[in-house]
């Protein structure tokens, strides 16, 4: 388990810049994700660190050992690709012997050399390798597949197989780039559950690059948002969900009902021309600058009920999401997004006047960008 | 409805029978007698008997005289068996050479920066429209006794390289025919993952160790493709090697040939061909082990990115010297023949001395007879064969009948095995009424046809995999009849590959010697063995002059077309 600096890393492509002075510190046994959409240098970022990438500034150091200049064959990191990148041509268990092959490949002399490359990869595997194999495959679930070959397994049978050869070798460092962008919806919550729990009982340092804001927040220790190759918040999941600093991070997150706001009187703000809020933090100095309501903090009153904070609008959508349901309520020119546990739903319907109301200390403050 | 339903069922079986008829009689029956010739010496003449219906004849014809004497004598007589031996040899270095250059070259191109790609490309497949005879030409003019590199070489001491040897015959074959296994390797190298190498390396394999246990198996289908394309190319490649090599070297395929011109000797050229199909088979058995050997599902996953490109820049400028010097060597063969068919006088200087247009004059004006032979030839057989390959291929593709898989194979076979043996059955077949077609026109047109049709049915069939059957169906939804939906649908659809095969199979036919020259009429001589001929003789200002003229009509309209329709039809 390594600990691993990424200090002030630049990369280039032609004019453009695909990093631009990123620096991380993700300590042993951590779970750090790379959240952004694409181009934003996140997969940039992690190929530098696998070694694929050469960076054109900074330095990377596993442990205090600076390595921009070690090949990647020799950085023993494990990394699970966006496809796999399993060996089609190689059964699951010769896959998975891969890297334990390839590590007394660099290990021997010539002729040992020569031997691991003329004979078959199965004739190679030493006994001990066949007992690593095999715990590797109890670990993904995936016993008396090793004969298989990739082609002939599902989606997530392949996941697996991907993870337990990048386990296997026990390397410093975990990469995952986007492992489970190609798998259906309720497959990819079980795979982050195990990839999580997998990645826990092994503590080791892991990087893992996803666009998926929902599958970063689940997963991570910490969550490094990215965008346009420069970290724009690193944070908790907590820090990240609940003080986004700033509205692209709000967007990014799907915070909902964010506004553009101007500073009034008495810890006051004005949003949308007419409307005023009552807000609890502290507000900055300057003019402009973005507000925004979670849609579970916005509660319905009854008629004639008063709040800080309450305003009449128009209930233009009534969506019904399981768990809960989902409003959309006109204001004067902004519509506000309701979100009601399903129990206590208050069930209005569409084009009713409603009253709601919030909080002034569920009132984010964040910069505009 | 109804009616036009069990007209297009009748139209099939119609289909059905012109192709079995045509494929039973002129390829199934020859190959077949050439088999039975091999055994008895004799053209047994087993069209007679069948068309007499005399099976008793048959039967007796068959058996008579039959025995393993041509075998042995196969055996037995240097002549043969150093020709099979030497024919095996020389096309197994070919075929190295080809896959050395050929996948150096394709590896250069995808995996390193190196600069004018789009040129190198261009020029990589440039080989493919020379025949292989011109190039033969080229490496005369060359390396002969007052050759321009001959010269060069003098200079500095070296003595000649003698273009007249199995070497220079071997060179000739390599730099023609490289480009299919560039061809092929390339098309591995893209449909390959390049994060499989990454993984590779991730993993802990050095560079060596990706390659030798990633990277190769990779590709090997793709290079045993090409590789057997050129194998197939190289050993039944009469012309260059009855051009360049002497005959005190036995090639098999030149001994064929003598063995059925001149004193026509039946059993031996029979006995020859049939042996040079039971290699080519052996052949095609061998690459399909390999293939299905190292067969596996490609994934495909989602993401698949561009390969990382070696961008050391003197590492690509070397690379680059290379390229061009390989792929540069064809474009000089071309030029030196085009200087060869304006100079009036080429001797001692290192340019001709002085130029003239006579060559072409002849060539276009005094004695077009042989480019217009080789237009008509061509042009029927061109429609014959595409019209053929549009039945077969719908045959294999849109029916469900049984003998399909057989149908598939059986008109691969006539491209896969050597043009001279496929003669030499024509000639035992056909030499006797009822059916005394050999040194017709009719029999060329025949071998023409039922040889190019597998690049018909090839290309079609890759345009009905592209569209699928949907196409059809929505239109027969839309309320369109059968015939309608052929016309309106089908055809336009399969228009690029028609017109992809239209194209090999012109080119392919206009520039044929191996057997034109074992079935052709004099009268009717093309100007492919008119070119042969010219060179074989030693006219080679003459035969560079109509070389030239040859591939500027052949390859002249080819570009048009490309220009007018490629555009829209490449898109599909």
């Amino acid at each position: 388990m390594s600990r691993v600096v990424i200090q002030n890393l630049i990369k280039r492509y032609g004019e453009t810049l695909a990093v631009n002075d990123v620096s991380l510190d993700v300590a042993e046994g951590e779970f750090l994700t790379m959240l952004g959409s694409s181009g934003c240098g996140k997969t940039t970022t992690l190929r530098c660190v696998a070694g694929l990438e050469m960076p054109d500034g900074g330095e990377i150091y596993f442990d205090s050992r600076p390595i921009s200049r070690v090949p990647p064959f020799e950085r023993s990191c494990g990394m699970v690709f966006q496809n796999y990148a399993l060996f089609p041509h190689m059964t699951v268990a010769e896959n998975l012997a891969y890297g334990l092959m390839a590590e007394r490949y660099r290990d021997a002399g010539f002729f040992a050399r020569t031997g691991i490359l003329f004979g078959t990869v199965l004739a190679n595997i030493a006994a001990d390798d066949h007992k690593r194999i095999m715990e590797a495959l109890e670990m993904v679930e995936l016993k008396g597949f090793e004969k298989r070959k990739p082609g002939q397994l599902s989606g997530g049978q392949q996941q697996r197989v991907a993870l337990a050869r990048a386990l296997i070798t026990r390397p410093r460092v975990l990469l995952f780039d986007e492992p489970l962008g190609a798998l259906d919806a309720q497959l990819r919550v079980k795979m982050r559950e195990e990839i999580r729990r997998i990645q826990k009982r092994a503590a080791i340092t892991t990087l893992y690059v996803t666009h998926d804001q929902e599958e970063a927040l689940a997963i991570s220790d910490r969550i490094a948002v990215m965008r346009h190759g420069v970290i724009a918040q690193l944070g908790t999941p907590e820090d990240i969900y609940k003080r986004p600093r700033s509205r692209f991070i709000a967007d990014f997150i799907g915070l909902g009902n964010i506004f553009e706001a101007r500073r009034g009187d008495n810890q006051r703000v004005s949003v949308g021309g007419s409307l005023e809020m009552a807000v609890a933090t502290t507000l900055p100095e300057t003019g402009k600058f973005n507000v925004a309501v979670r849609p579970e903090a916005i509660r319905f009153l009854a008629a004639g009920q008063d709040a800080p904070n309450t305003y009449d609008g128009v209930v233009t959508l009534r969506m019904f999401m399981g768990t809960s349901v989902k409003y959309v309520v006109r204001c004067d020119s902004l519509e506000f997004v309701v979100m009601q546990p399903e129990q206590s739903d208050s069930g209005i319907a569409m084009d009713q006047p409603v009253r709601f109301s919030f909080n002034p200390d569920d009132i984010l403050v964040m910069e505009a960008d | 409805m109804q009616g036009d339903r069990r007209l297009a069922s009748v139209g099939q079986w119609l289909a059905f029978a012109v192709v079995t008829v045509v494929l039973l009689l002129f390829l199934v029956i020859p190959m077949f007698s050439l088999f039975w010739v091999s055994f008895t010496g004799e053209p047994s003449n087993i069209l007679r008997d069948l068309f007499r219906g005399d099976l008793a004849g048959f039967v007796r014809n068959l058996t008579e005289g039959a025995s393993l004497h041509y075998y042995r004598e196969f055996f037995t007589t240097p002549r043969y068996y150093m020709g099979l031996i030497n024919g095996l040899l020389f096309s197994a270095m070919v075929t190295l050479g080809c896959c050395v250059l050929g996948v150096g070259l394709a590896l250069a191109m995808a995996r390193t920066a190196v600069p004018f790609k789009g040129v190198l490309r261009a020029l990589s497949v440039l080989p493919l429209a020379i025949p292989s005879y011109l190039m033969a030409l080229s490496f005369i003019l060359i390396f002969g006794k007052t050759g321009l590199i001959t010269r060069g070489l003098a200079l500095v001491g070296i003595p000649q390289i003698d273009p007249f040897t199995p070497f220079a015959c071997a060179m000739v074959q390599i730099f023609s025919f490289f480009p299919l296994v560039l061809l092929t390797t390339s098309a591995a190298l893209e449909r390959m993952d390049p994060s499989l190498e990454e993984a590779s390396s991730v993993l802990g394999g050095p560079r060596d160790y990706t390659f030798s246990r990633v990277s190769i198996p990779m590709l090997l289908p793709g290079v045993a493709a090409g590789a057997f394309l050129t194998f197939i190319r190289s050993f039944g490649d009469f012309a260059t090697m009855k051009l360049l090599i002497p005959s005190s070297t036995r090639m098999i395929v030149v001994e064929a040939y003598r063995d059925m011109s001149g004193n026509t000797y039946w059993g031996g050229a029979a006995t020859l061909s049939t042996v040079m199909v039971a290699v080519i088979l052996i052949g095609l058995g061998l690459q399909k082990y390999v293939i299905e050997r190292n067969r596996f599902e490609t994934l495909t996953g989602k993401g698949i990115a561009q390969p990382r490109l070696m961008q050391n820049p003197a590492a690509c400028w070397a690379i680059f010297a290379v390229c061009v010097i390989l792929l540069g060597f064809p474009v000089l063969n071309l030029g030196i023949i085009a200087l060869l068919s304006v100079a009036s006088n080429w001797t001692t200087t290192a340019l001709p001395s002085s130029y003239t247009l006579a060559n072409y004059q002849r060539a276009l004006f005094d004695k077009p007879e042989s480019i217009v032979n080789g237009f008509i030839l061509s042009g029927i057989a061109l429609v014959l064969a595409l019209a053929f390959a549009g039945g077969v291929a719908y045959m294999i593709h849109r029916t469900k009948f049984w003998g399909r898989h057989v149908l598939d194979f059986v008109t691969l076979f006539p491209f896969i095995i050597p043009g001279t043996a496929f003669a030499i059955a024509l000639v035992t077949t056909f030499n006797e009424p009822p059916l005394a077609l050999h040194l017709t026109v009719y029999i060329v047109v025949i071998a023409y046809v039922i040889t190019r049709t597998p690049y018909g049915v090839r290309s079609i069939l890759a345009s009905f995999q592209q569209i699928g059957p949907a196409m059809e169906e929505s239109s027969k939804t839309l309320g369109a009849t059968g015939t309608v939906t052929l016309w309106k649908v089908l055809l336009p659809l399969i228009r690029p590959g028609i017109i992809a095969g239209g194209i090999m199979i012109f080119i392919s036919t206009m520039t044929d010697v191996a057997i034109t020259i074992m079935v052709c009429p004099p009268a009717w001589y093309p100007a492919s063995l008119h070119v042969f001929n010219q060179v074989a003789d030693s006219h080679y200002s003459s035969a560079a002059a109509y070389g030239i003229v040859l591939m500027a009509l052949i390859y002249i309209p080819y570009i048009i077309m490309l220009k007018i329709v490629g555009v829209r039809d490449m898109s599909l």
